[in-house]
């Protein structure tokens, strides 16, 4: 075994005692008299840790591995594309997330399905909202889920030399151990690390790159190559005009506001936090954040010609950093793939154990000791068939499988959750417009030819107008007002 | 930076960090307003 990879195993098992360490703290906040102890962290995170963990799960690896390929390949048009994640995340914490905080914890939300159950009356329409909501979760989140594994699986094995299989079963088994333990505290705390992590391997690139080179060199090399890369003529890939990229910012927005994984958080944090203090952390981390994919332009610039564009970042490593430096940061895009694996099998776990259960029995037993054990049985079992279905996946299409659980699921979920914080609707309309958006969103990404932004917008749009619409059709004096 | 996207990222970077700072800033002085009577 050469030195570095032995420094690679050493990273590897320093993180994993201090996400072990971690869960075991955090487990301090479980409670088995409240289940909100391990679904909501207790309602105990403060701005620091709440926005780390807003950002570390919406970054996923997609920002160090796929972003910096598309950027190598589009040119700067992804630079700007993918940077419309961080003033999504911002604006949702700032304008949208203390609303929904203050009702889910009028109501005593533990989960978004339970929040959008109770905001439309809760009884048994909540029930069957409660059941619908946690079912296309847990269907479109493990999709999501596995493309995680696998992406994590594959980068560890080239990371520590050992096969594909190997590595997501000890990358996968380490998140299992943490979340069962420790619940969305511990979740929340391992992220706040990971993301110290990613942002600190964010400042390490920016500095090699920028120190480097000379910048109107960098400039003339790229427009020698092709004068698109930095003054692209159409808005390719996220459509034909130059205005189709913007049509991340609503995308990314909704992304943060309504995806049951990322939402929750809102509901986490502790009812005396400020959004004003977790939206200038998120601004901070997201700024940091969104310089990645500039990795793309460098690489197209100064390093060698790639056969494949996704290998930019993998290339960039082994070419332009020492190789200590290259296992750290490695270990970084790693944290970065798990920050968001593990917030997903959380919120799927929970959706089956919590949702599921008590949509399908009313008198099903929560706040005690066995709705724990349940909880955390559920992160097991769901852990170990993510692993299963990961093994059975094909090799290929990871991104497009992450985008079709996180596109459907916003569309499905932009009525309940969104509107229905300012606009109550009833359950006539909730159930329609969960069904209209998954449907619409679901098949428009896998039967045409519509964009990854486009698809689920139209889902979304789609959703929207049915809830009203269906609300408004269906409403009786006792079951619909306006909050507004 | 002869570049319009890249133009466009810096400028709308530089506008998430004023609004996250504007934002802290305006919020803390309401509050205080309010708290203070």
């Amino acid at each position: 075994m050469e030195f570095y990879e032995i420094l690679n195993w050493g990273l590897m098992i320093a993180a994993v005692a201090v996400m072990i360490f971690i869960g075991a703290m955090a487990s301090r906040r479980v409670n088995d008299s409240d289940e909100g102890g391990f679904l909501l962290a207790g309602r105990t995170l403060g701005p620091f840790v709440g926005a780390s963990t807003i950002v570390a799960t919406g970054f996923s690896g997609w920002g160090f591995m796929g972003s910096p390929g598309v950027t190598y390949q589009y040119g700067a048009i992804e630079v700007l594309g993918n940077f419309f994640f961080a003033p999504a995340m911002m604006v949702a914490v700032l304008f949208f997330a203390s609303f929904m905080r203050k009702r889910a914890l009028k109501m005593n939300s533990n989960t978004i399905p339970e929040y959008i159950g109770q905001i439309h009356g809760g009884g048994d329409g909540g029930r069957l909202l409660q059941g619908v909501a946690a079912v296309i979760t847990i269907i479109l989140l493990m999709v999501f889920l596995v493309s995680q594994i696998k992406a994590v699986g594959l980068l560890g094995a080239s990371w520590l030399n050992i096969e594909m299989t190997t590595s997501a079963w000890l990358m996968i088994s380490v998140i299992i151990i943490y979340t069962m333990w420790g619940g969305l505290a511990a979740v929340a705390w391992t992220d706040t690390v990971m993301v110290c992590g990613m942002a600190l391997g964010a400042i390490v690139i920016m500095v090699q790159m920028f120190t480097s080179v000379d910048l109107t060199d960098w400039v003339a090399r790229l427009n020698a190559i092709d004068t698109n890369l930095l003054n692209p003529e159409t808005g390719a890939p996220y459509g034909s005009s130059k205005g189709s990229v913007y049509l991340v910012f609503p995308y990314a927005f909704l992304f943060a506001a309504v995806l049951p994984y990322m939402s929750v958080r809102f509901l986490a944090l502790r009812p005396d936090v400020k959004m004003r203090t977790v939206g200038i952390y998120v601004a901070i981390l997201g700024c940091l954040l969104s310089l990645i994919p500039i990795v793309g332009l460098y690489m197209r610039a100064y390093g060698p010609v790639l056969e494949q564009a996704d290998n930019a970042m993998p290339m960039y490593l082994s070419t332009f950093l020492h190789p200590g430096l290259q296992g750290l940061i490695t270990l970084f895009i790693i944290f970065a793939m798990k920050s968001t694996a593990n917030s997903m099998l959380h919120t799927v776990a929970s959706a089956t154990s919590h949702d599921l259960r008590l949509a399908l029995n009313k008198n099903a037993e929560h706040d005690s000791p066995r709705a724990l054990k349940i909880n955390r049985l559920a992160v097991l079992g769901l852990g170990l068939l993510g692993l299963v279905m990961m093994m059975y996946a094909p090799p290929f299409m990871l991104s497009w499988l992450g985008i079709l659980g996180s596109g459907t699921l916003l569309a499905a979920m932009i009525g309940p959750v969104f509107i229905s914080t300012f606009w109550q609707g009833n359950v006539a309309g909730a159930l329609t417009a969960m069904l209209v958006g998954f449907f619409t969103s679901g098949s428009l990404l896998m039967m045409t030819d519509l964009g990854w932004v486009e698809g689920p917008l139209i889902g979304a749009a789609a959703s929207s107008v049915v809830y009203v619409a269906v609300s408004l059709l269906t409403r009786s004096s006792k079951s619909a007002y306006s909050v507004a | 930076m002869n570049s319009w996207v890249l133009d466009m990222f810096v400028v709308l970077n530089g506008i998430m960090l004023v609004v996250a700072v504007g934002n802290y800033l305006i919020d803390s002085r309401k509050n205080n307003a309010t708290t203070g009577g």
